[in-house]
């Protein structure tokens, strides 16, 4: 589950983390016996399929937040930078040039990523400061940008990556599938993965084997950009149209997605797996909470509620073990 | 910079530089400066509160939801504040008894008390309660505004509380070097957890000043300020490593960040972009408070060494 220089490096400790992720996933399988006998119609096929796609997005947005939360750092920017790449590479794709659009999305996304991981990694910035202000900075743009109107008309070649599938697998699904497979291989198999998770545990430290933090630090800021973006793709696909609002609530689903998956903010802690229980269990409250009829409004309320217990479940289980 | 800030738009934005431009300015800093003291406690104890925003909705809405049931103002007003104390009192217990980063549970805090604020306006905008809370922001006292009034009484309570008593100087002990002061018998979690509810209680003040502005409530409205205050707290120079800075220091963010607002409202900046030009200048007074830091270092210790002083 975890790299091996962290087992080796803390071997006292695996068995508790082994605990804490049975624990994790004993917790998961607690929501979905829930969710199927309490919610009428959650266990139909095609709830099941909304809910899985659902999770998928879930899953894309933390492999983001999950890069930035294991250098100990954490990445607010990533709804607005989606809304800004875009609107920008909407713009594009409805003129008819889908392949410069995607390219121009992407390539935005990770440039607005690397101006973070630049600005975190150069002038030392916090993290927090850095990406809260380019939240602000790149949704003000993108509000410039459109003033406010949607762009509608993305062609239907384009669209699918959102609402088509491969062969029977619904796109989403393949991009979670992938971004998650990428990502477990970076994590345990190359140096770059290991250098993570030792900056992530101390960046003192880790300056100090020779690890480069600065180096880190920008290219998970650069990924986590990059992601926000390709996330962002997927969503206007699905919507059909891009919007200058997209993604209000990401940073907060994303950061809940990490921290119910057993991240902490101090970095180097956490794995895929958790990654995807807590996008599971993210996905499962949102799921029922629209198939029971709570109204929208009260969903911020839940999420919040269910973030605090969560993390205060997980905290408290860590104490006693 | 204040200085520079005031000459650009008494240049380019005409109308800028007058006495009912000026007024203006204090009533509008008002809300931010009631919401960013609380702030700056919550900083200087090292920790975040990212639900003031949120809080400021909570309480505008549910005053001006009582108000419109019948209840008496003032009584309003009390029941709101007191809401407002709660909500930063469980964010101080969930932070500190719970062991959760305060990032997390005023997060958490934000997303809940948003959420509430929606189900009871039931996401509307509430007009035509009593007017009679419009005094702390409209009135006027031997032609000084009330809020100015507000904001210095204030300031000078915490200012005078924050240099001068025990209590004040244990805040910089805690926010120094938190273990030290726990073992110099300060009781860290008891203070700690006060300084929270203490943000909370004055988010509330600020959503009440928010709701005389503007006469309506909303949940949603104040959204965005806990960014405001974070903003006039760093760029008054304290740092958000926590034991340095102090309400002084916020008074200069504040009044630094509304001039600018204020500025930028009159030279006709889009109010997009006015996002933009705030996110970039967070971003700079960040990195010259770097340049700054070793000089503070030296000339800041003092309150730190007089603290572990006034604690013994």
């Amino acid at each position: 589950m975890k790299p091996k220089m962290l087992e080796r490096q803390k071997s006292g400790a695996l068995p508790a983390r082994q605990i804490s992720t049975i624990y994790r996933v004993l917790v998961m399988a607690f929501f979905v016996l829930l969710a199927v006998v309490f919610v009428p119609r959650f266990a139909s096929p095609g709830n099941l399929l909304n809910l899985v796609r659902n999770i998928s997005l879930l899953c894309l947005m933390g492999c983001g937040m999950a890069l930035s939360m294991l250098i100990g750092g954490l990445d607010l920017s990533i709804g607005s930078v989606a809304a800004l790449s875009t609107v920008l590479g909407a713009t594009i794709i409805s003129g008819g040039n889908i392949f410069l659009g995607v390219a121009a999305t992407l390539l935005m996304g990770g440039a607005m990523g690397l101006l973070n991981g630049f600005m975190i990694a150069r002038f030392k910035l916090p993290d927090f400061i850095m990406t809260f202000s380019m939240m602000y900075i790149a949704r003000g743009l993108a509000l410039t940008y459109t003033q406010g109107q949607a762009i509608y008309n993305l062609p239907d070649a384009f669209t699918w990556i959102g609402k088509g599938s491969l062969g029977p697998v619904p796109m989403p699904i393949v991009f979670a599938f992938l971004a998650l497979l990428v990502l477990l291989f970076v994590l345990r198999r190359t140096t770059f993965g290991r250098g993570i998770y030792a900056v992530g545990s101390s960046h003192k430290a880790a300056q100090y084997t020779g690890i480069s933090v600065a180096n880190k630090q920008m290219i998970v800021y650069l990924a986590s950009g990059i992601l926000a973006a390709l996330v962002g793709l997927v969503y206007i696909a699905r919507l059909n149209s891009a919007n200058a609002d997209l993604g209000q609530s990401w940073p907060l689903d994303a950061i809940a997605v990490c921290v119910i998956g057993g991240m902490s903010f101090a970095g180097g802690e956490g794995n895929i797996l958790g990654l995807l229980i807590g996008g599971t269990v993210m996905g499962i409250i949102g799921n029922c909470i629209n198939l029971l009829g709570v109204p929208s409004r009260f969903q911020d309320f839940c999420v919040g509620f269910v973030i605090i217990v969560a993390v205060a479940a997980d905290h408290y289980g860590k104490k006693r073990q | 910079m204040l200085f520079v800030i005031i000459v650009f738009f008494a240049v380019v934005a005409p109308g800028f530089f007058s006495l009912s431009n000026a007024t203006n300015i204090i009533r509008q800093g008002s809300v931010l400066a009631l919401a960013a003291f609380g702030q700056t406690f919550v900083i200087l104890i090292g920790g975040i509160d990212l639900s003031i925003g949120a809080v400021m909705g909570l309480t505008s809405s549910m005053s001006a939801l009582l108000m419109l049931k019948g209840f008496d103002p003032l009584l309003a007003v009390l029941i709101a504040l007191l809401v407002a104390f709660v909500c930063g009192l469980i964010n101080g217990i969930v932070t500190n008894y719970i062991g959760l980063d305060s990032f997390v549970s005023t997060f958490g805090m934000w997303s809940m008390a948003l959420g509430v604020g929606l189900v009871i306006t039931e996401e509307r905008t509430l007009f035509g309660f009593s007017g009679a809370v419009r005094v702390i922001h409209d009135g006027s006292v031997l032609g000084i505004p009330v809020p100015l009034i507000l904001v210095f009484v204030i300031w000078a309570i915490l200012f005078f509380f924050l240099r001068r008593t025990a209590g004040g100087l244990s805040i910089y002990a805690i926010g120094g070097n938190e273990e030290a002061a726990r073992l110099s018998g300060i009781p860290v979690k008891v203070r700690k957890t006060l300084i929270y509810a203490f943000s909370g209680f004055m988010a509330g003040l600020a959503g009440l000043m928010f709701l005389a502005r503007s006469n309506s409530a909303s949940a949603i409205d104040p959204i965005g300020y806990e960014f405001d205050t974070i903003c006039a707290v760093v760029l008054g120079g304290t740092a958000m490593s926590g034991g340095h800075g102090g309400v002084k220091e916020t008074l200069i963010g504040v009044t630094l960040l509304a001039t600018l607002r204020n500025g930028m409202n009159v030279a006709g900046v889009n109010l997009y972009l006015q996002l933009v030009f705030v996110g970039v200048i967070l971003i700079l007074a960040f990195i010259t408070e770097k340049k700054r830091t070793p000089g503070r270092a030296v000339t800041s210790s003092q309150p730190v060494s007089a603290a572990s002083g006034g604690a013994l």
